[in-house]
């Protein structure tokens, strides 16, 4: 492997321990040009994961913690009268970051979060009738507690697809926990970090994963895949053509942190589970969740052979 | 999605089953017994309701009902063996099969046996539109199919009839080769049970009335194919039965017997043809006069009629010929001049006392009769279908009161007067004449062709056929029976007949004829496609008889192998394999001898990294394989024929 992703991944699991998976899950999601979103119980490192991926991939970084009673204004910005200019001025909001942490997205209210999640559809934001163009690149990681815990109000299916990935951080290993406990890693390595990429770079590899090479072969394993979704009773409904999309887009980016120019189903499998999961809905709900309904899906779908 | 877990509640599936069913059992329900019919329909309407308002039937209440209709058909029948029975109850049990019918399996189950069931209609009946009804049928259980097996179930009756009328197509050269090639056997599969009620016909007794009677059935009796030559239609006497008992109104068959040893009379032969008779449900059978030689399966009797074992009770068809019999060197014995001579005493005194005053007035025998018929010709008798009825002494109140009647009442008299006279005479009846199809090229003979003459001895010539309905004067032929009399043997010249064919005339003769050629097309060609006809057909390709099993083996063996192949293209997907997926499956297959545990749901990259832990001398050898597979699949790496070639020799190094 000689990618330049990789002292990238290095450095993060430094800072994360022993969650390479979903590091380089969050890595791919920046280079296919998603956004990721990270549903766990608080104290689980999803601020450590965002500030780390802001410094090693050398974009700003803001967070904004989404509380019950946060406005729109509070999030894009909003016009202010300046008195020594006699006029209104735009104040950005925080949204205005390569790289935005939205903490806690389900405690604020629908308003708030699809203020959001408009920027982040639509890259731009529009405050009174002036259009304003986020920066690129444009990098959510939007955090959310389980939902069913107190205060939450989840996110509707429509905004959930706008995420390319969720994924789940989870407990760390018991060895790592103690390194952990000692200090000898999370935010106290956060100084230690070198910005490892340019701007330019960052952009120039995201251009270089959206071209690589997806045969034929490949995406009919993709057409199968979601053929599956939508024909097995499991779900309420099947996966969305722009579910197809965010996968065939992820598994170049997973083939390309893997060092590769072409795209194998491997990499369909990889990024499968975390770009599906968040947008299929089980039936039912007691026996096995999503994942594992997910899981068992990709088993019984033969590859193309 | 499989079909074969969505309910048949869907789309239209019901309403269609409901609909195959009733086609399948309409022609059955004008023979079965009308309860079981009713019962049919009921529970198909039933089936219908219970869909639309979602009820499922109770099975213990379905299974008591069931065993009740068993018990129905037990009593109808007193069996429930048997065509009538078991109809019955098969008619019964298709429709409660609808009616508790919910999963696919049931459905296409039901539809399976329609084939089946659906032929039991031939039973009853073998016309041709009963052969074009059940086609018909057939296509619906096909339409049934293709809805059953779509997804979206009856999405108009257009699309699925386009899948099934293409279906129904491709199958077209199958049955023709099944048709013309599956061995035939020499009896039928199942013996048709005689049905009573069909054959009229000419009966073994005349009485005034019986053969008028007859006129007014356009029935056809039997279809004749010349061979050569064809005689007019005035000569054409089609012989049945020989009457000569008479009690003074009725004429009865006389007693007769096989002759069983060879003719010594001097004949010539005329015609030839060929019969295709009609059931009569009588043991006679029609023969252009003279009759000799009896055609197979049946005999010639001492009055030159013939007679078979067993009733006609299906279509009989026969080849023979018709020949000139010159008896004058015969002598009557006189057994039989008492009986060609005998009278009732007691009746119809006065025709007797006339005929011998008149007999006495003429020098002989053949004077006479011409005498007869030319007094017929000029005095005042009639033919019409509708003469005054006469109580008693029927001869005398016709021959001197009304003079009018039909065939029966002028052969009855004639006789009676020769017979009074001394001359020994007998009735003959049978049919005479014939239309002729030019469509089919050949004749029909109806019912309303029967017809009665006589048969006088005269001495130094025998039996000489008079016909004394063609004496009559054509004037006092009733319209409408014109040409049939004006075709008649006139025997005297001066009554000489216009001898000529009906041609078809008139747009519904015409269409008749047209039919009646098909018909009998249907019922000679295909429903008579015996294995005589079979035999002769596959001579003519060079496939002898005794070859013939081999044709079925083959045949047999042929249609196996074809499903065969068939079902292994289904089950292949119906699609050609790439050869490099080929070989990629092969080389899966192999890895997994080597214990390698790959699958298809695995990436190649992961089948390569799962062979390299697993064994590291399975993966020296399949790793060149894998990669190539994977350049070829994932990294757009054109595939040529060499590359193709390298990959094969890979995967058969593994």
């Amino acid at each position: 492997m000689n990618s330049p992703i990789l002292p990238v991944l290095e450095q993060l699991n430094k800072v994360l321990l022993g969650k390479p998976f979903q590091v380089k899950l969050a890595v791919v999601c920046l280079l296919a040009k998603g956004h990721l979103l990270i549903e766990d119980l608080p104290g689980m490192g999803k601020t450590t994961l965002g500030q780390a991926m802001a410094k090693v991939f050398g974009l700003d970084f803001q967070r904004i913690q989404f509380t019950s009673d946060i406005l729109p204004a509070d999030i894009v910005g909003a016009n202010i009268f300046d008195r020594e200019k006699s006029a209104f001025e735009f104040h950005p909001g925080p949204v205005f970051s390569q790289l935005v942490l939205a903490d806690e997205i389900n405690r604020a209210t629908p308003k708030a979060q699809s203020a959001l999640l408009e920027a982040m559809e639509e890259q731009q934001v529009t405050v009174e009738g002036t259009t304003y163009e986020l920066p690129n690149p444009f990098f959510v990681i939007a955090t959310q507690n389980p939902t069913h815990q107190i205060g939450t109000y989840p996110l509707p299916e429509s905004q959930l697809d706008r995420f390319l990935f969720k994924i789940n951080l989870g407990y760390p290993d018991p060895a790592l926990e103690k390194v952990l406990l000692k200090g000898e890693s999370g935010r106290t390595k956060m100084p230690s970090l070198q910005s490892l990429l340019d701007l330019e770079t960052l952009q120039g590899l995201q251009r270089t994963v959206s071209e690589l090479t997806v045969t034929e072969h490949l995406l009919q394993y993709v057409m199968d895949l979601i053929q599956a979704t939508r024909q097995s009773p499991d779900f309420a409904h099947g996966l969305s053509p722009r579910a197809g999309l965010a996968v065939v887009s992820a598994a170049k980016a997973w083939a390309f942190v893997d060092g590769r120019d072409y795209v194998l189903p491997e990499d369909i499998q990889q990024v499968f589970v975390a770009s599906a999961r968040h947008r299929l809905q089980s039936v039912k709900t007691s026996s096995a969740s999503t994942i594992e309904l997910i899981e068992e899906l990709i088993k019984n779908v033969p590859v193309p052979a | 999605m499989n079909v074969k877990e969505l309910p048949i509640s869907r789309q239209g599936i019901v309403p269609l089953l409901i609909a195959i069913e009733a086609m399948v059992l309409l022609p059955l329900w004008f023979y079965i017994p009308s309860w079981i019919s009713a019962l049919t329909v009921a529970l198909l309407l039933g089936k219908y309701v219970m869909y639309r308002k979602g009820i499922t039937p109770l099975r213990w209440v379905l299974l008591i009902v069931v065993l009740l209709c068993v018990g129905g058909v037990f009593l109808q029948f007193k069996t429930l063996n048997g065509r009538d029975a078991g109809i019955g109850l098969i008619a019964l049990m298709y429709t409660f099969k609808l009616l508790e019918a919910r999963s696919y399996r049931d459905a296409s189950l039901i539809l399976f046996i329609s084939f089946f069931i659906v032929v039991t209609a031939f039973f009853y009946s073998e016309a041709i539109w009963m052969g074009l009804y059940l086609l018909v049928a057939v296509l619906s259980i096909l339409l049934g199919l293709v809805a059953l097996n779509s997804p979206q179930g009856v999405q108009g009756l257009g699309s699925v009839g386009k899948i099934s009328g293409v279906t129904l197509l491709q199958a077209i050269p199958i049955m023709v080769l099944l048709f013309f090639f599956f061995p035939r056997s020499s009896t039928p599969l199942w013996s048709m049970p005689t049905d009573t009620q069909a054959g009229s016909g000419i009966d073994d007794t005349m009485s005034p009335g019986s053969i008028g009677a007859l006129h007014t059935f356009d029935d056809i009796a039997f279809r004749v194919d010349f061979e050569g030559e064809v005689p007019p239609r005035s000569e054409m006497y089609w012989r049945g039965l020989v009457l000569s008992e008479f009690d003074g109104f009725t004429w009865f068959k006389e007693e007769h017997s096989p002759i069983r040893q060879e003719l010594e009379l001097p004949m010539t032969s005329t015609y030839q043809y060929r019969v295709q008779m009609e059931p009569n449900n009588r043991n006679w059978i029609f023969g252009l006069e003279d009759l000799a030689e009896a055609p197979d399966g049946a005999y010639l009797f001492s009055d030159f009629t013939w007679n078979r074992r067993r009733q006609t009770t299906k279509r009989f068809i026969y080849s023979a010929q018709a020949y000139d019999i010159d008896f004058s060197q015969r002598q009557l014995t006189d057994l039989q001049s008492e009986r060609y001579l005998q009278l009732p005493s007691n009746s119809n005194s006065d025709t007797r006392e006339w005929a011998q005053e008149q007999r006495s007035n003429h020098q002989s025998d053949e004077a006479f009769t011409r005498w007869i018929l030319s007094y017929i010709h000029q005095n005042q008798y009639s033919y019409t279908l509708t003469p005054a009825v006469i109580e008693v002494d029927t001869i005398d109140g016709f021959w001197f009161d009304t003079q009018e009647g039909f065939c029966e009442h002028y052969a009855g008299a004639f006789v009676y007067i020769m017979r009074s006279a001394g001359i020994p005479a007998r009735v003959v009846t049978g049919y005479q004449g014939a239309e002729y199809n030019p469509y089919g090229d050949y004749y029909i003979v109806r019912q309303s062709d029967a017809h009665a003459w006589t048969e006088v001895w005269l001495e130094g010539v025998g039996w000489r056929r008079i016909d004394p309905t063609a004496a009559i004067h054509p004037s006092r032929v009733e319209e409408g029976l014109r040409s049939d009399a004006s075709s008649r043997d006139g025997w005297l010249e001066e009554f000489g007949s216009d001898v000529g064919f009906d041609t078809p005339n008139g747009l519904f003769q015409n269409l008749a004829l047209r039919w009646d050629a098909i018909q009998n097309f249907w019922s000679e060609t295909v429903m008579g496609y015996s294995q005589d006809m079979q035999f002769n057909w596959l001579r003519k390709l060079g496939i002898e008889r005794h070859q013939y099993r081999y044709l079925g083996y083959g045949l047999l063996a042929t249609i196996l192998l074809a499903g065969l192949v068939f079902g292994y293209f289904v089950l292949r997907g119906a699609q050609k394999l790439e050869p490099v997926t080929k070989h990629y499956l092969r080389l899966l297959k192999k890895l997994q001898k080597h214990e390698i545990p790959c699958d298809r749901t695995m990436g190649p990259r992961d089948v390569l990294q799962l062979t390299r832990h697993t064994s590291q001398k399975v993966y020296s050898r399949a790793a060149p394989a894998l990669k190539t597979y994977i350049a070829m699949r994932y990294q757009e790496q054109a595939v040529d024929s060499e590359l193709l070639k390298r990959f094969k020799q890979q995967v058969a190094k593994v």
